[in-house]
């Protein structure tokens, strides 16, 4: 893979466990210790009950690709194109989305529905890791 | 949301301007905003001194202050200036239109348009200056280091084309019947008869966006003078009653995680526009003009099934032959008789407004939709959704 020179994000208060997780290869999200509801994007409230008891839970990357565009154009520094932007939805939660690159995935087989897992790409700075983005992959066939 | 108060109060379009559209006017989003605010107010045959009331919003670039200077207005009482992001055109008539049926303005002058986006970068290298590795918080975040913040609106038509299996061609015809309909308008910026294997070859964007599916950027404005149905009465114009308007949203507006991805908040507004026209007995077969949001084709599709036009998922069976175009036997309304953003040129809103107004007033010359008493408009997608419902007045 060639070195990544796209945007890196900025973690602020609500995103920096997902942010950390990703370092740390987890995929992780804000849940509701009350309600159980997975907070994506990341909110120090539950917005479906309002209880401020808000926790972390690791999921398990797996999901199904919701829907996915091929890249042009770009609009955003850094990429090669043509790319892929695909939103996939984890397994946990109906509507618990992540905007992702799909990876390791011929453009033909790459289409709504594809069951998918994640993978990490480190982005490396001065010989330390900076950020890691969650990327997703097909899903090996013995595990769909 | 504006609520139906009656012919006697719901308040009137009575005035309408436009700047220049150009690709390039050289000129400030200030002076062209003071052109179309200018041309509407001496449309209504009214002066400086009448108007007291002023709106437009951020995604217009413009401050009301700084316009209300340009515009040498000294009686200014009221300013609709909406802060939210990205707001559209009809958030700032409905404000308006509320402002006069409450009378906290006796006319207030709407203003709204786009100037053509211009980087610091060139074609072959867009983000020349930008700091390299960019970082980017806020939403941003969790969309850029995808490089997945431009074109939010296509993935939408992705799931559309998944979830009813609709045809390239469906998106084309919202082209091509914009491209037909601004051959008689010589404002449009994009005149050029274009077909459907034009549309078919053109050149991805992100795929399944062509270019033919994205509108064209211009610097545009367009501003519209509206007073209460009384005044109204002694001014120019058939007045143009404002019935009723939605802004409803519906759930989760971050970007790009919509819920509803194949029926956007504009089923929420839709439906709500309508419910608030009930008393009137007006149904969508009642409408002669559609001037629906077309910053992408799949945002008219979404908007002519949100709005009853076409029963949801069924464009694909509508939108063929001469389907919605000016002359058609066919049944449903003419769809955007000036061409819409995507051919007019990106005034962001306001002209799908403008031409409205002008279709009910009876003066669109050779693009007059025969017999248009009612119309709707809409604008925006996903957070910004706005629509509403007008009426020529006897």
């Amino acid at each position: 893979m060639n070195e990544y020179e796209g945007p890196i994000p900025i973690p602020d208060d609500d995103s920096r466990d997902f942010w950390e997780g990703c370092k740390r290869h987890e995929l992780i999200f804000k849940r509701c210790d009350d309600c159980g509801f997975y907070i994506h994007l990341p909110k120090s409230r539950c917005p479906e009950c309002w209880s401020t008891n808000v926790g972390s839970a690791r999921v398990s990357g797996r999901g199904t690709v919701y829907t996915v565009t091929i890249v042009s154009i770009p609009t955003a520094p850094g990429f090669d194109l043509p790319y892929n932007v695909s939103l996939v939805e984890l397994d946990e939660q109906p509507g618990l989305r992540v905007m992702t690159n799909i990876v390791d995935c011929a453009e033909d087989q790459l289409e709504i529905g594809l069951r998918v897992e994640v993978t990490f790409r480190d982005i490396m700075a001065d010989g330390r890791l900076e950020a890691s983005l969650p990327l997703f992959r097909p899903m090996a066939r013995d595990e769909e | 949301m504006k609520l139906n108060l009656g012919d006697e109060k719901n308040a009137c379009i009575v005035g309408v301007g436009r700047s220049m559209i150009s690709r390039d006017s050289g000129k400030t989003a200030t002076t062209l905003a003071t052109d179309a605010c200018v041309a509407a107010i001496r449309d209504a045959g009214l002066t400086s001194v009448d108007i007291d009331g002023l709106a437009t919003n951020e995604m217009g670039l413009l401050n009301g202050y700084q316009l209300r200077e340009s515009l040498g207005l000294s009686n200014v009482s009221w300013y609709g200036q909406m802060g939210l992001p990205q707001v559209t055109a009809t958030f700032s008539m409905i404000e308006a239109a509320m402002a006069v049926e409450y009378g906290a303005s006796s006319y207030a002058v709407v203003v709204m348009g786009a100037m053509k986006p211009r980087g610091n970068g060139s074609r072959r290298d867009p983000f020349a200056g930008m700091p390299r590795p960019p970082r980017i918080g806020g939403e941003g975040q969790w969309s850029a280091p995808f490089g997945g913040n431009g074109f939010s609106f296509v993935h939408w038509m992705s799931r559309y084309i998944w979830q009813y299996g609709a045809p390239r061609e469906t998106f084309g015809h919202i082209a091509l019947t914009a491209r037909k309909h601004a051959q008689d308008n010589e404002r449009a910026i994009a005149r050029s008869p274009l077909t459907m294997d034009d549309y078919l070859n053109a050149r991805w964007i992100s795929k399944p966006f062509c270019l033919y599916d994205c509108d064209y950027p211009v610097d545009g404005y367009a501003a519209v003078v509206i007073t209460t149905p009384d005044r109204a009465r002694h001014l120019p114009h058939r007045p143009v009653s404002i019935i009723a308007g939605s802004q409803k949203t519906g759930p989760r507006t971050e970007t790009m995680l919509w819920d509803d991805m194949s029926n956007m908040g504009a089923t929420y507004c839709s439906r709500e526009m309508w419910e608030l026209a009930e008393g009137t007995g007006i149904r969508p077969e009642d409408v002669q003009v559609a001037c629906l949001y077309d910053g992408f084709t799949i945002l008219t599709v979404n908007w002519l099934e949100a709005l009853g036009f076409i029963n949801v998922g069924e464009a694909k069976d509508v939108l063929v032959g001469d389907a919605l175009q000016l002359g058609s036997s066919g049944p449903g309304p003419v769809l955007n008789p000036h061409g819409g953003m995507l051919s007019e040129g990106r005034v962001h809103g306001m002209g799908f407004v403008a031409e409205a107004a002008d279709q009910l007033m009876g003066r669109s010359g050779v693009r007059q939709v025969p017999d248009a008493r009612i119309a709707v408009v809409s604008n925006g997608a996903g957070v910004q959704n706005c629509s509403m419902l007008l009426k020529a007045l006897d």
